[in-house]
């Protein structure tokens, strides 16, 4: 009888609800951000995908409107908590990758009730939707609570790379077939964490979270093994761009709330030298100050801008967005905040353009279940999605 | 069925309320079996001892009284009960000194308003003792809840509006900062709500954590140890600095290297370091977030507790809102995996319902994290390097079963959570 009645109760609930609901005729927004963690671009389909850190939520956002594309007679999110459990329980990363036909084939890791030492391979096109890919999941080698943190993938060559923090590997997967590719896991040593691949060098940086190094490893080089920069601090994320005056390595900080840049000397990586870093404001100065740090730095992406500079875009724990813009010729890095305040701010990624230079930026904020859109050139905010 | 049964425990604490005492409750019955847990609020493990100290706050006046329950863990998967003793209502912390053979409480048995002392209790653990299981009663101050023990000789503890210092030495005194500061903004603090703290790792600072308004940081070093009897009022000079930024912190914990804040609003564990901090003269300073913190990690809904098992590298958190509980490591500052209490368990593990305190334990060289859940009354157990559930116990009643599998709307907003004042 009780359960009976808190069922009515949900009714009458959601009577209420939907009754408030047609009163606001006015308002069409759906709230589909639940707790958006990640986010991974699919740039050659114009899909941006959001993957919620729990409850199987995934959207998907059309890149050239902004908004979210629902599905079904009743206007959902491409997954759900009422959908097959496809995603892991508590998604940690993911990474997209465009295959032919028309399809965005989604690279997740995370925890819950299965092995953390997989990846799940999801499929998504215009017609059949979203499923798993018939090799999903790929078994990582290793234990089965061991910690998969950093993806990325060389879309051009179709490799999937993933870090093993627990045995400081990374491995490395043919995109198409999942199967694990000749001269893979490169060792690495430490706990490896998140990673970024820059296409234009061919390289993987891979964080450190147990030393100083950052390790750098050619794609088309496997058997040559990682090299290493030291950057001075443990890293949460690294990433690289590189334009024709040179490569830029940018890092932010684990242990310590840094963000740090080099010039990297491919040549000679000992060579490579610090030319930019940022530290937190200190505790008794007055704030703002024009390079005030009003919260933790998290992760970043750097890519190429269309005028010839190199960028840097660093999540904020207060959902605000940190950008490092460095000229053309590598000579000055300017730093700047797109203070948007969305409470916290995590996954991100870039949408590039058919020379590969970033035009957008897209961040996750789990806390208020947003998703911030900023200008990549000029920094300047475009919209927030609920 | 569980909120309606909320509901009557409601009314029942309003009747309560208006009768003047407490008579129509029978007293928690004090059987090893079974074992009957009343809303688990603190926990602490003693890897040298093989016991598992487990403080009932009967939050919810499910009883007369509430218990404390000792429990052998040398088979650390199927902990049995030892001894339970009767102590009085919502207790809050538990700290662990292992050296004296004590475990301390801060107690707030008394509801009242006008009353503005309550109790930190002293219990002798040590199993040889004569004095064992002895509780001991010391005034505190409104409402105390949260507490931290520097392993030598102070006892910090959270009350309302105030933070209190004990030598452990002598506990018929304490020193007392008030929390109820104007910053040098000018801007008022609220602190009815605060909750737990946590010495730095530096020693020099106390973070005091905040239900409803900013985290507080206080300069050790001016909140001296009580040396007469009695209440030394220390006024508000301590309170160096605000945080602003952190606006419903809950649990706190520390290693070696950082203070690890869980943070409600939104939910994220906050490691900070106080490296860059200086003492403050006059009113506190407002700083932000950014000034001291290193990672801010998402994690489940509505988290309660956390815990540092510092050899492992592990922080866990649990998220009485979800009934899961957060796996972070500590060297990629990163949540590695959640870890539901609530399903996907072993056969015979009954579920768990608002998990919140938490204890690790290394015993046989394997480690071993028990969850007590606020509301199903009772402890999961988690095997913490396949980082699954193996055991839950007691057993609990069959309907209460049914009601957490059904359980899944993961709110319970308005209802009692654990540790707030309001309801009790």
């Amino acid at each position: 009888m009780f359960r009976s009645f808190r069922r009515f109760r949900i009714a009458l609930l959601a009577l209420v609800l939907a009754a408030a609901a047609s009163a606001c005729t006015g308002n069409n927004e759906e709230d589909n951000l639940i707790f958006p963690a990640i986010v991974t671009i699919d740039s050659d389909l114009g899909r941006v995908f959001v993957i919620d850190n729990q409850d199987n939520g995934l959207n998907l956002v059309d890149a050239n409107t902004d908004r979210v594309i629902l599905f079904g007679k009743d206007d959902e999110s491409l997954l759900n908590d009422e959908a097959p459990q496809l995603l892991p329980g508590f998604p940690s990363n993911g990474v997209a990758v465009s295959l032919s036909g028309g399809v965005s084939r989604l690279f997740v890791t995370g925890g819950g009730a299965t092995a953390t030492n997989q990846i799940t391979v999801l499929d998504f096109d215009d017609v059949n939707l979203i499923r798993a890919a018939a090799f999903s999941p790929i078994a990582v080698a290793g234990a089965n609570t061991d910690a998969l943190v950093g993806l990325a993938v060389d879309a051009a060559v179709g490799l999937l790379f993933v870090s093993n923090a627990t045995t400081g590997q990374v491995h490395v997967y043919n995109v198409n077939t999942g199967a694990e590719v000749a001269d893979s896991p490169v060792a690495v040593g430490g706990i490896p964490g998140r990673m970024n691949f820059d296409p234009d060098s061919g390289l993987l940086a891979v964080s450190n979270a147990a030393n100083t190094a950052v390790s750098l490893i050619d794609a088309s080089d496997l058997a040559s093994g990682a090299q290493t920069v030291d950057v001075g601090i443990l890293t949460r994320d690294a990433a690289l761009a590189s334009n024709g005056a040179g490569t830029l390595l940018f890092v932010s900080g684990s242990q310590v709330n840094q963000a740090r840049v080099f010039d990297l000397d491919l040549a000679n990586l000992a060579a490579s030298t610090q030319i930019f870093a940022l530290n937190p404001n200190a505790p008794d100065q007055p704030i703002p100050d024009p390079n005030f740090v009003p919260g933790t730095i998290n992760f970043v992406k750097a890519a190429p801008l269309s005028d010839g500079r190199l960028a840097a875009f660093f999540t904020l724990s207060t959902g605000d967005l940190l950008e490092l813009d460095v000229s053309a010729d590598l000579a000055t890095v300017v730093p700047g905040i797109t203070l948007v305040g969305a409470v916290s701010g995590e996954g991100l990624d870039y949408l590039q353009d058919a020379n590969g230079n970033a035009t957008k930026v897209y961040y996750a904020s789990p806390g208020v279940g947003t998703l911030t859109i900023v200008n990549a050139l000029d920094n300047q905010f475009i919209e927030q999605i609920p | 069925m569980r909120s309606l049964k909320k509901i009557f425990l409601a009314a029942s604490l309003l009747f309560l309320g208006a009768c003047g005492e407490n008579s129509i409750f029978i007293p928690i019955p004090l059987t090893l079996n079974p074992l009957v847990l009343a809303n688990p609020i603190a926990m602490v493990a003693s890897n040298a001892a093989q016991r598992l100290y487990v403080v009932n706050s009967n939050n919810l006046v499910l009883w007369e009284d509430a218990s404390f329950v000792i429990l052998d863990i040398s088979n650390p998967a199927n902990p049995t009960p030892l001894a339970v003793i009767s102590i009085p209502n919502f207790s809050g912390n538990i700290l662990l000194d292992e050296a004296r053979g004590f475990v301390y409480l801060p107690n707030r048995q008394s509801a009242a308003e006008a009353d503005l002392i309550d109790q930190v209790l002293r219990i002798h653990i040590n199993e040889a003792s004569p004095t064992f299981l002895q509780v001991d009663f010391f005034d505190s101050g409104e409402d105390p809840f949260g507490g931290f023990f520097d392993g030598v000789d102070s006892l910090y503890v959270t009350a309302s509006r105030e933070a209190l210092r004990y030598d452990v030495n002598n506990m018929l005194g304490f020193s007392k900062v008030d929390l109820s500061v104007t910053t040098a903004a000018g801007r008022e603090i609220f602190a009815d709500d605060t909750r737990e703290l946590a010495l730095s790792p530096s020693g020099n600072n106390l973070f005091v954590t905040n239900r409803t308004d900013n985290m507080l940081i206080l300069n050790v070093n001016e909140m001296t140890p009580p040396t007469v009897a009695g209440v030394t009022d220390l006024g508000t000079e301590p309170v160096d600095y605000i945080v602003v930024g952190t606006n419903s912190t809950r649990g706190a914990a520390r290693d070696s290297n950082f203070v690890y804040v869980v943070d409600g609003a939104p939910a994220n564990l906050r490691i900070l370091t106080d490296a860059g901090l200086t003492p403050v003269s006059g009113p506190p300073q407002e700083i932000t977030t950014g000034s001291l913190q290193v990672a801010a990690i998402p994690i489940g809904n509505d988290p309660g507790e956390v815990i540092i098992d510092e050899p492992n590298a592990r922080a866990y958190v649990s998220n009485t809102g979800d009934d899961t509980v957060s796996v972070i490591d500590l060297n990629l500052q990163a949540e590695i995996t959640r870890i539901a209490v609530d399903n996907n368990l072993p056969v015979n593990s009954d579920p768990g319902d608002q998990p919140f305190p938490m204890a690790i334990a290394n015993v046989g060289g394997g480690n071993f994290l028990y969850v007590g859940n606020f509301d199903s009354n009772n402890i999961t157990v988690i095997d913490a390097d396949a980082l699954q559930v193996v055991f839950a116990f007691p057993d609990i009643e069959p309907d209460d079963e049914e009601d957490e599998k059904e359980d899944d709307d993961n709110d319970f907003s308005g209802e009692f959570s654990p540790g707030f004042t309001g309801g009790i």
